[in-house]
This record gives structure tokens, sequence and C-alpha cells, in this order.
């Protein structure tokens, strides 16, 4: 019973979290300074872990495929089948899962600490509401630079592919990538994009409300981020499997 | 200028304030007294309207704050500041940006005007030379003086302090209680001190609320904390006035 309760009330926190964010960003409340110093902190610096991350991924994928492909004649397709199922599945979901980790935690730790040290209570004393200062510029920084990341996570999975199937079947880059345009349409594109957006703004909202709920000092804090972390996983795959039912 | 009429507060089945009414005088520093946990903190949090009562009214300059919108409540808090029992300065921002922070983002103007108004406040809180640093790399007096900056640099008509002395080596605790003193008659602001260090108090205020078993009683001038034959102030401060009453005899001894 507990544990429903306490799913609900997250649900709903983060629902009411959302309205107020998106009422926030209608009326145009966005400090652009703010905005461009999350836009670093949470779409430039995750750049590199991006790029490390999904280039294994694709190496890995290329790695399983590649020679099974080649036995079959069809080595050629490689590069293509990689893009399409980086682009539908693993760009969004890897940088998700990488954004969740390295940003999430960071914007919980920060809320929370910035909770329990009666900060949040000192910006509201100086009239500023911690929504329009600390939630807005992140989630909109979330949502312009998630798709960002994904463009270079992208290009590392692609170059890392490249790279393992012409040490594995002795592939060249036109062949690698002559199955491109067959296999892959703007529309995975799209959905990449789509996905990217949608993760970005879910991953910065889950991570503040876990901050804003954060009591009982430094052990409460880390519970916030273990939970925030955890939550933005399980989001991250039930919002892909929406999303591709939706669009695909 | 501020009043709390029959204010009563709970937090989950713990009774907080049962029944609190006293009046703030205008232009004066008032001290909250009260042992640990009788709701002295929970005071300036309802004058800040950072929390609501379950009943009762907290009048701030005319209007009653528990009733506002959070967003007239923006309004209402710009004549206002608190410098909070641990300062709670912003980690990420240094020193000048702290004390930057409402001309900046509530009043929305360019740092370069707002600069200097900043290393003015600084220079007169002896920080000058602190502009740059952040604060985990202050001194805990330092911070406070940060604290009572970031508040000072708006003008507020009423400033709040949470425990100011607490945590501050004897020097320091007369270093800031001078500090408040100066600042509130300089900048004439109503002030509203929340305190269990009655030698500050003492010092500095002139007009004594003491909360009790979630009820307020006016003690009066600082002076009636030792005269006072009001049974919860003798019970409050019956060993600070045995300290006093020894120590003066002493010194006439030794006179």
């Amino acid at each position: 019973m507990r544990v429903i309760t306490s799913a609900l009330e997250t649900i709903g926190g983060i629902t009411i979290l959302s309205g107020r964010v998106a009422r926030m960003m209608l009326r145009g409340g966005i400090n652009l300074r703010l905005l461009l110093e999350q836009m670093v902190l949470l779409g430039v610096n995750s750049i590199p872990i991006a790029v490390i991350v999904l280039s294994f991924a694709g190496a890995v994928f290329t790695f399983v495929l590649a020679e099974e492909l080649a036995s079959r004649g069809a080595g050629s397709l490689v590069g293509g089948l990689q893009l399409l199922v980086f682009l539908q599945e693993m760009i969004p979901v890897f940088s998700g899962i990488v954004m969740a980790g390295k940003i999430g935690a960071a914007i919980t730790s920060e809320i929370g600490t910035m909770k329990i040290s009666e900060q949040l209570d000192a910006l509201r004393a100086l009239s500023t509401d911690p929504d329009w200062y600390l939630t807005v510029p992140r989630v909109l920084a979330g949502i312009i630079m998630m798709p960002v990341v994904a463009v270079f996570a992208g290009y590392g999975s692609w170059f890392a592919g490249y790279a393992m199937a012409h040490n594995q079947i002795g592939l060249r880059y036109s062949q690698f990538a002559s199955a491109v345009d067959s296999l892959v349409s703007m529309h995975d594109f799209r959905m990449c994009f789509v996905k990217c957006m949608i993760f970005g703004a879910t991953i910065v909202l889950v991570s503040c409300h876990s901050g804003y709920v954060a009591q009982g000092g430094a052990a409460g804090v880390g519970k916030a981020v273990t939970n925030g972390v955890v939550l933005n996983i399980v989001l991250i795959f039930l919002l892909d499997l929406l999303v591709t039912m939706v669009m695909g | 200028m501020i009043s709390f009429e029959g204010v009563q507060l709970s937090f989950g089945s713990h009774q907080v304030l049962r029944d609190v009414s006293f009046s703030v005088p205008s232009g004066q520093m008032t001290a909250v007294l009260g042992p640990s946990g009788s709701g002295k903190s929970t005071i300036l949090r309802l004058i800040m309207g950072l929390i609501r009562p379950q009943q009762g009214r907290v009048i701030v300059d005319g209007e009653d704050v528990t009733k506002m919108s959070e967003r007239r409540l923006q309004r209402s808090r710009r004549k206002m500041g608190m410098v909070f029992q641990h300062n709670a300065l912003f980690d990420g921002l240094n020193v000048a940006e702290n004390v930057g922070f409402y001309p900046t983002y509530v009043e929305k103007r360019p740092w370069k005007q707002v600069l200097p108004e900043v290393e003015e406040l600084l220079e007169d809180l002896g920080l000058a030379d602190s502009a740059q640093k952040l604060p985990g790399e202050l001194s805990g007096g330092m911070r406070r003086r940060v604290a009572l900056a970031r508040s000072l640099i708006y003008r507020p008509k009423i400033l709040l302090y949470d425990e100011p002395t607490t945590g501050l080596d004897p020097y320091m605790t007369e270093v800031v209680a001078e500090l408040i003193s100066e600042m509130n008659e300089k900048y004439a602001v109503t002030g509203v001190m929340v305190s269990h260090d009655l030698p500050t108090v003492y010092d500095i205020a002139d007009h004594v609320v003491l909360i009790t078993e979630g009820q307020a009683t006016v003690v009066g001038h600082p002076s009636e904390l030792l005269r006072s034959e009001k049974p919860e102030v003798i019970g409050f401060a019956s060993s600070w006035r045995r300290h006093i009453i020894e120590y003066s005899g002493e010194m006439s001894k030794e006179e």
C-alpha cells in the first residue's frame, strides 16, 4: 500500500511540476543567461561521455553483426542496419541512460542539497521562484541539448561501427554506407530526435522533482539521487516503447 | 508593521504554535526567544509566507500574508529580507554574485550597474577582499555578513534574522551583533531576530517576545528578562539571570 501511495505521489508531483514549468515557459519566463549556462553544463559537457559510450555500442553491434552478414553475402548491409537500429533505439536510449546517470544525478544532488541547506527557501525569500531559476532553464536545456548530444554520439557510433567492419570483414567506407539510402529514411531521424527531446525533458523533470522532495540530510539526498536515476531509467524504456508504438 | 493574530500551526500531530498573538513595533528590533524546538524559526517563516498556519492571521505591512497567492507573496517579500540560520548562501555563486542576486535576477538590472552597489556594501561590511571567493572558502562570521549583505542590498523595510549569532565564537558574536545594530539603524529597518543568545538580545533588541509551549508572552523591554516575575520568563532566563547576578557580585567585590 505504501509503495502504491509513494508511486502515486511521485507521478502526481512530476505532473504538477511539468504543468508549472510548461506554464512558465509559455509565459516567456526564461532567463537566457541561465539557459545558456545549463546548455553548456547539461549538453556540451556530456558530449564526450555519450560519444565514448555510443562508440563502444556501435563497435560491439558491428562486431556481432558483420561476420554473420558477410558469411551470408550481405556484408554491405552492415552500415545501413546499424544506422537504422541506432537511430530508432540505441542513440536515444543509450544517450538517455548516460544523461540520467551523469546529468540527472547531478541535478538531483544539487537541488536536494539546496533544499536541505535552506537555499530553496532563500530563493523564495528573495522573491525568486525556484522553478523559474532552477527548473525551467534545465528542462529547456535538456530538450535542446539532448538531440545535440545524440548527433555527436551518433557520429561516434557510426565511425566506430565502420572501423570495426573495416577491420573485421574489410569493408570500404562506400560499401559500409551503401545500404543507408535503402534502409534509412527521414522518419528514422525524426523518431530519434523526438525521442531525444522527450527523454531530455523527462530526465530533467524527474531529477528536479527528486531533488525538491529530498529530505533528511546527506543520506536523504543520496536516496533521492538513487530514486531519481532508477525512475529515469525505467521511464526511458517505458517512453521508448510508447513513442515507438505511436510513431513506428 | 507585523502582527500575529491567533496563529495556530501543527506539523503532523505535533502542535508547534497553539494560539500566538503579538505585534512587532515598527522601526525597532524585536527578539523572539524560546527554548529549542519552541517554534521560533517558524515565526520567521510565517512572516515570510514560506509556510502557512492552519488558523489565524499574520499581518505584514497591512496585508495578511497567510491568504496570498505565491505570486502576490513574491511581491510582498520584496519589502522583507531574511538572514537564515545557516546563511543559505548559493554555493555555486561567489560572494559578489550572492550579494547581487536580487538586483540581477529580480530587478533584472545589468551586472555592470549592480557591481558598484555590491562593492560598496561589501566594503561597508568588511568583505571587500572576498568578492570573488565562493561561500565554501569563507569563515562562519564572513558567511553571516555575506548573508546580511544579500538582504541589505535591496533596502528591505523588514529584516528577519534566524539565530544570527549561533555557531560563532564570542568575538565574532559581538562583531555580528554590532553589525546588526549598526545596519538596522543605518537602513532604518524593522528587525525581528530569533535567538536564544540572551546576552546578544539584551544588547541589541528593543522588544522581547518569549515563545513557550506554543504560546507567546510579550516580555517588553529586554531588561525585563532580568526583572520580570512572570513564571515563564523566570523559567527560561533563570540560568542567565543567576550568571549575571554572580558576575555583578564578583565585579563589585573586585571594586
